[in-house]
Formats: C-alpha cells, structure tokens, sequence
C-alpha cells in the first residue's frame, strides 16, 4: 500500500467510520459505568481497637474492641505486669473501610 | 476511495451534526439524568442500610419489630420549625427552647419504644435514628428535584443537581459510616474535645452543672483549671455554653481565661489530626451556646482561646481514627502553654472540651 492511499484511507471514509465508533463506545462506557455506579456499594465496618493502660505501671496493652468497652471505663482486665485493674484509654480505628466503588 | 464519498458517507457525517444541532440539549439531559439515578440508586440503598440497622438495634434492646418500624417512621419524618426572625431580639432563647423540645421528644419516642433502655443507650439510639434521618433527608430532596427536574423537562436543574452529586455523595457516605460508631456506642472524631477533657480531668470528681454536662476540678502549676464536657459515655453534646455561663457565676473575676478545644472541618489537602490555634469560641452547632460563651466572656472580659483538631465530615461522624487520638497528648501541651502565657498562679481557667461524648466517659 502507498503511503499517500493508506492516509487518505484514514482520512477518509474509514476515518469518519472510526470516530463514530469511538463516540458510540464513548456513550456506551458511560452508561455502563452509570449502572455499575448504583450497584456498587460496599459497607464494611471499619476495625475499632480499645486501648487499656495499667494506671499503675502505665503499661499498655492494645486489643480487638468488644461491645461495651468505652473510654474512661475500669476494665475487669488485669495488668500483665503488676496485676492491677486496667483502665480504657482509646477506642480507635485503623485506616477506613467503606468504599462505595 | 479515491477521495470520493458516497451519499451513505455524507449522511453518517452530517446526521450526528444535525442530531446534536437540534437534540444536544435533550440528549446532554438523558446522560445527565442517567448519572443522577445511579447514584439515586446508591443514595437508596445507603438509607435502607441506615433504616435496618436501626430497626435490628432498636430490636436488639427491646423493642417489638412492627413498633419499632412504625416508631422509627415517625423519628424520620419528625421536623423542626425555627423561631421568626423578623424581630430577632431573644431570639437564641427561642432557638434554645425549641431544640431542647425537639431533643426531649425524640429520647421520649426512643425510650417509649425501648421502655427498659438506659440513659446512655437511649442518647446512642437517638445518635443513630438522626444519622439515619439525614440519609433519608439526603435521598428524599435529591430525588425531589430529579422528578421535579424530570418532569418540567428543565435541564437547567438537572444539570445542577448532577454538578452537586458528587459533593452530595461524600456527605452521604460520611453519614453511612456514621451508623457503625453510633450502633455500638464508639467514640466519634467530633468527640475529640470532650476525649481531650476527659484526659486533663484524669481521675477528678465530675458534678453535673448543666443539663448532660460535667465539670471537673483539677490544678495546674498553681492555678485552678474547671473542666468542661459533656456526660457521656452516651452520644450527647450536652450544653457547654450554659456550663460556662454558670461557672463564670459562680466564681466571679477569678476566671481570667477560657480554652475551648473542639474538632473542625479540614480542608483538602490538609492532615488529619493538624492542629491550629486561635481565638474565639470553637463550638459548631446551630450557634446558642456558642452565642452563651461570648456572651459570658465578652461581659467579663475573658480572653476567649481555641483549639482545633483538623478532620473531615466523614471522620468527624464515624469511629475515631488513630491520627486524632494520637493528637491528644499535644493538644494537652498546647492548652498547658496557652495556661502559663496568659495566667498567673491562684487565677481560674476553664477548658471547655467540645463534642459528642459517645462512647466517653468522665
């Protein structure tokens, strides 16, 4: 094939048939993404962690959160170090979860 | 193909032209309104998650599964009219005494379903119909002005409603992660004043002053520090601004300074948990308690000092994230150096720590 056929080929017919199907895919793409856009939706609870310190060895002690665990609260956990009553310092959570993609 | 084109060719060419000549407008219209019912269709099932998760903890603690339904039905659709303000004299009273009216029939409504449920839990389940009740707001004017938009064939409206979808659809979301914190009574990023108070307070006696409010006493370097927050570990913001107001009261001209530590909104770009400092009273909400302490410390002449702690919607309403609290122990030296640079020993400062106490004691 000549190269001055070959441009005027895409210059052409071809080219106009082409665009076309570029802006028909274009169309396409974007309601497709319209439709997965209100099916996706993912809810996952983000992962909260209860902190616990020892008010006296100040040692601390990071663990899963369980219900009913508030700050402020005297835990019935004891101190690994010294055996005395801890205490909830933080509930905290860990980079978030949710996404809706 | 040669350089020749056919008849077919010129109408494939021109047809699109003629198309979006005459039809632009409508088709733009079509997309526009295609985009806004996926997230419609989000926007849906984000508020039906809301309303079951409601609906399984009102379950949970009690309540029978067609009371609840038909209890929380009524919580959504509850609505607040705000005083007139043609004459705005008094109005912040009126202000006051409606919200306090609205507050105590949706805990009244909460704890008639729930008959057994106690004071912290009640506060928790009222936190949950309300970020519920937003999401249903949220969808409800959304769709509103879609069918509105929809039926007057008005692409002026469509168009601003699909400009602010995406806006729209983070508060959304940040109100969607707000259900899990409010469900199980965790601490939210909007609780950071009230968790910095609670720290400074350490093991001090609390007395109620105001409604749902603590205060705490405590010394630092000689000087008498009166610890504002409000009662938790239920959800509840308690009213810091009547607090304030009773304690300059009761201890006239010894409070030569006010701190008041709260969470704000940060910008894009900005960190989570950056700290700034400032002047003035640092409280969000509808403004009465904010109007109360500048009120107090205007009369008084008490320097009026804040705080904040930099987070997003979303993070303010959903389960504390690490970087906030790890912001803590600085925002405590903050408070300390304000203390020393603008007090002298035997003088009184109250620390107002701000925000909703979920899931924080006293």
């Amino acid at each position: 094939m000549e190269p001055s056929s070959f441009v005027n080929q895409i210059g052409g017919e071809s080219f106009i048939y082409v665009l076309i199907l570029v802006f028909v895919a274009f169309i396409v793409m974007n309601f497709v993404d319209s439709i997965r856009k209100g099916r996706r939706l993912r809810i996952e609870p983000p992962h909260a962690q209860t902190e616990l310190v020892c008010p006296s060895c100040n040692l601390k002690e990071v663990r899963s959160y369980r219900e009913g665990d508030f700050i402020g609260k005297v835990s019935d956990e004891n101190c690994k170090s010294c055996d005395h009553t801890l205490s909830m310092k933080g509930i905290y959570a860990e980079p978030k979860k949710i996404s809706s993609r | 193909m040669g350089g020749e084109t056919s008849i077919f060719t010129m109408i494939i060419l021109y047809l699109p032209f003629l198309f979006f000549l005459f039809y632009g407008q409508k088709f733009q219209m079509q997309m526009a309104m295609f985009e806004i019912r996926g997230h419609l269709k989000q926007l849906n099932k984000m508020r039906n998650f809301a309303k079951n998760q409601t609906l399984t903890t009102l379950s949970k603690a009690g309540a029978k599964i067609e009371d609840a339904k038909k209890g929380l039905e009524l919580m959504l659709n509850y609505f607040t009219i705000l005083p007139e303000s043609m004459d705005p004299a008094g109005i912040v009273a009126k202000v006051e005494h409606i919200l306090d009216v609205r507050d105590d029939k949706l805990i009244r409504e909460v704890k008639t379903l729930v008959p057994d449920l106690s004071d912290p839990d009640a506060r928790n389940l009222e936190n949950l119909v309300e970020a519920t009740a937003a999401l249903e707001q949220i969808y409800k004017i959304l769709r509103h002005f879609f069918l509105l938009g929809k039926k007057t064939g008005n692409i002026y409206l469509i168009i601003q409603l699909q400009m602010i979808m995406s806006l729209v659809m983070i508060e959304a979301r940040a109100y969607l992660s707000a259900i899990h914190a409010f469900r199980n009574g965790q601490p939210i990023g909007d609780g950071i004043g009230a968790l910095v108070a609670l720290t400074m307070i350490g093991g001090a006696e609390t007395t109620e002053i105001a409604k749902e409010t603590a205060v705490a006493e405590s010394k630092f370097e000689g000087r008498k520090l009166l610890i504002v927050k409000a009662v938790g570990p239920g959800g509840n913001t308690g009213k810091p601004g009547e607090a304030v107001k009773k304690l300059i009261e009761k201890n006239k001209k010894k409070v030569k300074l006010i701190v008041m530590v709260d969470g704000a909104l940060k910008l894009e770009g900005e960190d989570l948990g950056d700290i700034a400092e400032g002047v003035g009273a640092a409280i969000g909400g509808i403004g009465v308690e904010k109007f109360k302490i500048e009120e107090q410390a205007s009369e008084y002449q008490i320097p009026l000092h804040a705080i904040i702690i930099k987070q997003s919607l979303a993070d303010a309403v959903s389960l504390m994230k690490k970087e906030l609290y790890d912001s803590v122990e600085e925002v405590i030296d903050r408070i300390r150096r304000i203390i020393r640079d603008n007090t002298k020993k035997r003088q009184t400062v109250i620390i107002a720590g701000i925000g909703n106490s979920i899931g924080i004691a006293q």
